[in-house]
């Protein structure tokens, strides 16, 4: 028995090795307790895990373990009550606060082994108790807190999701299903949960399709986060709300917030509706004219300021155009630049016309504006109007316009004094020259502007001057002010004395900035003066002259003033009051020469005369003398006379005197106004005579032309040939009144000329064959000997044939025997026609007389003695000559001369 | 039916010794002497050409010249001025200026006269 024990003994120890073994192993902490509850074994995770060793474990109470820590209510009911009533516990929760090991949260696990009595000693070492406790702690403290922070997670994840205001859906990454949405979701889109859960994103339009899908999520993988700022979502219901839209990229889902955004944009509307108000205000009360004009530069609208300048309300413009407000080539003008503006999208600024009409073209505001015109764009950028602002600048431009005014009279002030002036630049370079001095010199801006003073033609006639100039110039840059005197040529090369003056101009520190050159011309002062010396050289000498010679010469003067038959006065310079006169000028004057020297030019000439009389006396102060015809004069009962008048300057005694010497005309004038009377008088008579000669005479000649014509029946031969005899009689006398006629028009110069180029020979020829039998009458040989190369000469055909008539006329009269030549020569320029005749020839004394109307050399041969004044007259209405060339009782030639037609190109 | 000439001329001996070499070729003369005697005429009939004296008493004959070229009623009848003016009417201009179509210079030729009057009216 005691082997079989043995034996049965090594195999409980080799069991419970093996159960130990298992029990040191096990990663949970574990402990073996009798019904005590004294620990009997612990394994080594139990004293890792409560951070305590064997031997303050084994044997002792468990709850006195560790200062008592293990003293834990929960515990030791489950070991004293649970355990023994029901043997086998289970994950049996405990939490406990550790005074070593924190805060620990357990589960236990415990049962109650009965061992039997022969084992108990083995198991459990040398006691006797039949049953033991083993129990399994393990620890969850770890797991319990990683599951509750979860659950919190979890949870705000949750609340968050369904209370958030955005709507939001969770939609699957691959498939685009609508996984989930809260409420807000589910309230801005009018879906419920489980319509959403039905759908796919693109069908509330974020997306287009499935493709659309896929590439969104593609750029979602790669960015992380796609924010759509303005994009239209679709309600159940249809309707498009604006929203901003942001999809997140989850780990297997994408998260997609949705915000209504249509009051915001509301809200945006409205701040902008504000903003524009503020800038109508804005606009409204500007001192500018405002406006704004569509693409076709049609008005929109304009500001108040602009309707009372057009005469209309602000809201009457809308529709208008320029045309219907300013004169046409403005409105044309305006509208070119808007389209230029809106084309180009550059904004101008433009100064121009203004001038605004009313309905009936009146003017109602005229003016000078500048002109903003700016192009308004959508947000697309297009250009869709233009906005323009003005303002007006008359005043401003009125002010440059007096300011330019007043530089011009300036510079006029400056161009005509008779002083020379200019401008230098330190360094002697001229600036500025006054035109005085450039005429003086006959030299223009080229000539000077730019050059050294001293190279300047005023100057460059005298090395020695310039050497004197270029030092004044030196001294005046020093601050001085250089006087001297200098001679310079006038354009005419004649020498003037000038003085002359150099002053320098300082800015306000001192410095000098300029120089001003400055010239007097004093050549006349200059030889008064060497007058006055040789005056005074010759003065003794003039002293020593015998007084009873000066005296004699003083009264034959006196005698020649008082006698002359020209009026003498003598009229202070300045004054312009009578000194003294001749008993002559009292004559002409009817007044005493004592009333005459409380008078002066003004009261012996007519009111209208006198702008004259005093230019004259201009003249007359820079030395010149006056000759005046014919100036009416005033005698002292008011009747006037008429003079010619010759007057000079003269000095005595250092006074400046005007000596005027006046020849009464009045009997001449009168004598001329009478012979230019008869000359008119002649005129209207021997026209009137003509005319009224010419009436009967027609009635004679007709009376007798119809009888002899037989109109009236028949007549006898003799009847015939004495009625031809009042019919030739009554012809000439018709001739004879058209030749003083023609005369009467040439005199009065009513005659008009038809002028053409015309060939000479060819009018010569035409004559020659018309005259021809009344030579063969007279058996007279009649020729011409015209030049080959005769030029064309301008002149009246009929009135040169007149000339060539009337002068063969006179040589058929003149010449018994022998004949008449017609010639033509040509001279540089002019042609000569020559009609000779072998005639009786002219007298040397009468040539003076030949052309004289009614002039007849002859009486026996008849004529009105108006032909050669007639010929004279025609000739010299041509620019031409005629004349005479005789040997009395050889022959006569006349000859005239025409300018030849200039050569044309 | 004889073509009809208006004559206006206060000289009567002129009248008389103008008109009968007309009568004597066929025309009927209408003898006026002056513009009023002429108007008058006008009024109730036309004739084929006026023969015009420019030196009348009352109203002068360019003034009627011009008056009745203006009318549209008149202008269709040719008017040969008939003068011995010496303000030369003879010249174009001062023709073309008074509007009339052409003119005789006294004394006149009669051959001129003739052919002047049948150049217009045959």
């Amino acid at each position: 028995m005691k082997d079989t024990g043995d034996k049965h003994a090594q195999d409980v120890e080799a069991l419970l090795m093996y159960s130990n073994s298992i029990i040191a192993t096990l990663r949970e902490p574990f402990l073996v307790l009798d019904k005590s509850l004294r620990v009997i074994s612990a394994n080594q995770a139990f004293y890792t895990v409560f951070k305590t060793a064997e031997k303050d474990t084994i044997g002792q109470m468990l709850p006195d373990l560790g200062d008592k820590q293990w003293d834990i209510p929960g515990l030791l009911k489950l070991l004293k009550e649970i355990i023994p009533e029901k043997k086998v516990v289970k994950d049996y929760e405990v939490e406990h606060e550790f005074k070593k090991a924190a805060e620990r949260c357990m589960v236990l696990n415990a049962c109650l082994l009965h061992v039997p009595g022969n084992l108990a000693g083995i198991i459990a070492k040398k006691t006797k108790e039949e049953e033991l406790i083993l129990l399994a702690i393990e620890d969850i403290t770890e797991r319990k807190r990683l599951q509750t922070e979860l659950k919190e997670s979890e949870e705000r994840f949750r609340r968050a999701f369904e209370t958030s205001r955005d709507g939001l859906l969770l939609v699957h990454k691959t498939e685009g299903d609508i996984l989930n949405s809260n409420d807000s979701a589910q309230e801005l889109l009018g879906y419920s949960h489980d319509e959403f859960m039905k759908m796919k994103l693109w069908g509330i339009g974020m997306v287009k399709d499935n493709k659309d899908f896929h590439e969104t999520v593609s750029r979602l993988e790669r960015d992380g986060v796609i924010h759509y700022d303005e994009t239209p979502v679709k309600t159940k219901r249809g309707r498009r709300i604006f929203s901003e839209v942001i999809l997140v990229n989850k780990a297997k889902v994408i998260q997609c917030n949705i915000r209504d955004i249509t009051e915001r944009k509301r809200m945006e509307d409205e701040l902008a509706l504000a903003k524009e108000q503020q800038y109508r205000t804005l606009i409204e009360n500007l001192p500018q004219k405002v406006f704004l004009k569509d693409v076709s530069s049609v008005y929109v609208s304009c500001n108040g300021n602009y309707a009372r300048d057009l005469n209309i309300k602000p809201g009457e413009i809308a529709g208008k155009t320029d045309y219907e407000f300013f004169p046409t080539y403005l409105a044309e003008k305006y509208r070119a630049e808007d389209k230029r503006v809106m084309e180009s999208g550059i904004t101008e600024n433009l100064e121009e016309e203004y001038v605004v009409i009313d309905d009936y073209l009146n003017e109602t505001k005229r003016g000078v504006i500048n002109t903003v015109k700016v192009p308004v764009r959508n947000k697309a950028g297009e250009v869709t109007g233009l906005f323009g602002l003005f303002w007006d600048i008359t005043d401003k431009k009125r002010a440059e316009e007096r300011l330019r005014e007043s530089e011009r009279t300036i510079r006029a002030l400056f161009d005509q004094t008779f002083q020379f002036i200019g401008m230098l630049a330190v360094d002697g370079t001229v600036l500025e020259a006054n035109r005085t001095a450039m005429q003086f010199a006959g030299i223009n801006e080229s000539d000077c502007y730019g050059k050294p003073f001293w190279d300047t033609p005023w100057w460059n006639h005298s090395k020695e001057l310039q050497d004197k100039l270029r030092d004044a110039v030196t001294k005046a840059a020093g601050g001085e002010t250089v006087f001297l005197e200098a001679t310079h040529l006038a354009a005419d090369k004649s020498v003037h004395y000038i003085d002359f003056s150099l002053k320098p101009v300082k800015d306000q520190d001192g410095k000098v900035v300029f120089l001003i050159p400055e010239g007097r011309d004093i050549t006349e002062r200059k030889r008064a003066e060497d007058e006055l010396i040789k005056y005074r050289d010759h003065l003794e000498e003039l002293v020593r002259d015998k007084t009873e010679a000066i005296k004699e010469s003083e009264e034959r003067f006196r005698s020649l003033f008082e006698k002359a038959l020209d009026g003498i006065i003598l009229t202070d310079m300045d004054t312009r009051k009578f000194i003294m006169c001749n008993g002559m000028m009292c004559n002409m004057l009817q007044r005493t020469e004592e009333e005459i020297q409380c008078l002066g030019v003004e009261d012996i000439h007519a009111e209208k005369d006198l702008p004259y009389v005093m230019g004259e006396f201009g003249k007359m102060i820079h030395g010149e003398s006056s000759h005046t015809e014919n100036l009416p004069v005033k005698r002292k009962d008011g009747s006037v006379f008429y003079a010619d008048i010759v007057a000079s300057p003269i000095s005595i005694s250092g006074r400046k005197y005007i000596m005027g010497s006046f020849r009464d005309i009045t009997e001449r004038k009168k004598a001329e106004e009478a012979v230019a009377e008869a000359i008119k008088t002649k005129s209207d008579f021997t026209g009137m005579v003509s005319h009224e000669l010419r009436t009967p005479l027609a009635a004679i000649k007709e009376g007798v032309s119809v009888v002899l014509d037989k109109i009236t029946g028949d007549i006898s031969e003799e009847q015939a040939k004495y009625l031809s005899i009042v019919k030739n009689n009554v012809d000439r006398l018709d001739r004879l009144i058209s030749k003083v006629l023609d005369f009467q028009t040439l005199e009065s110069g009513k005659m008009e000329y038809e002028m053409s180029d015309n060939d000479m020979n060819e009018v010569i020829r035409a004559t020659h064959i018309t005259m021809m039998p009344l030579a063969r009458k007279k058996g007279l040989a009649f020729g011409t000997e015209l030049c080959d190369d005769l030029p064309l000469a301008r002149f009246d055909r009929d009135k040169i044939t007149q000339v060539l008539a009337n002068l063969v006329n006179n040589a058929l009269k003149f010449t018994e025997k022998g004949g008449i030549t017609i010639s033509t020569g040509r001279g540089d320029n002019a042609i000569r026609v020559m009609v000779k005749d072998t005639g009786i020839g002219i007298k040397e004394e009468n040539f003076q007389r030949l052309f004289q109307e009614f002039t007849q050399l002859q009486r026996k041969v008849g004529g009105t003695g108006l032909g050669l004044s007639i010929c004279k007259k025609i000739v010299e209405a041509h620019k031409g000559k005629i004349w005479a060339e005789s040997e009395y009782g050889k022959g006569t030639a006349f000859c005239f001369i025409l300018p030849i037609t200039e050569r044309r190109e | 039916m004889a073509k009809r000439i208006l004559v206006v001329d206060d000289e009567p001996d002129i009248m008389d010794v103008a008109t009968v070499r007309l009568k004597h070729l066929g025309y009927e003369i209408i003898p006026a002497v002056d513009a009023e005697e002429a108007l008058a005429f006008l009024q109730k009939d036309a004739p084929d050409l006026i023969l015009l004296d420019l030196l009348l008493p009352k109203m002068q004959g360019d003034e009627l010249c011009k008056m009745l070229k203006s009318d549209d009623k008149y202008k269709g009848i040719p008017i040969i001025i008939f003068t011995a003016s010496a303000i030369r009417p003879s010249l174009p201009e001062n023709i073309k200026a008074m509007g009339a179509d052409d003119c005789v210079l006294k004394p006149f030729d009669p051959e001129e006269l003739l052919g002047k009057v049948k150049k217009f009216i045959g």
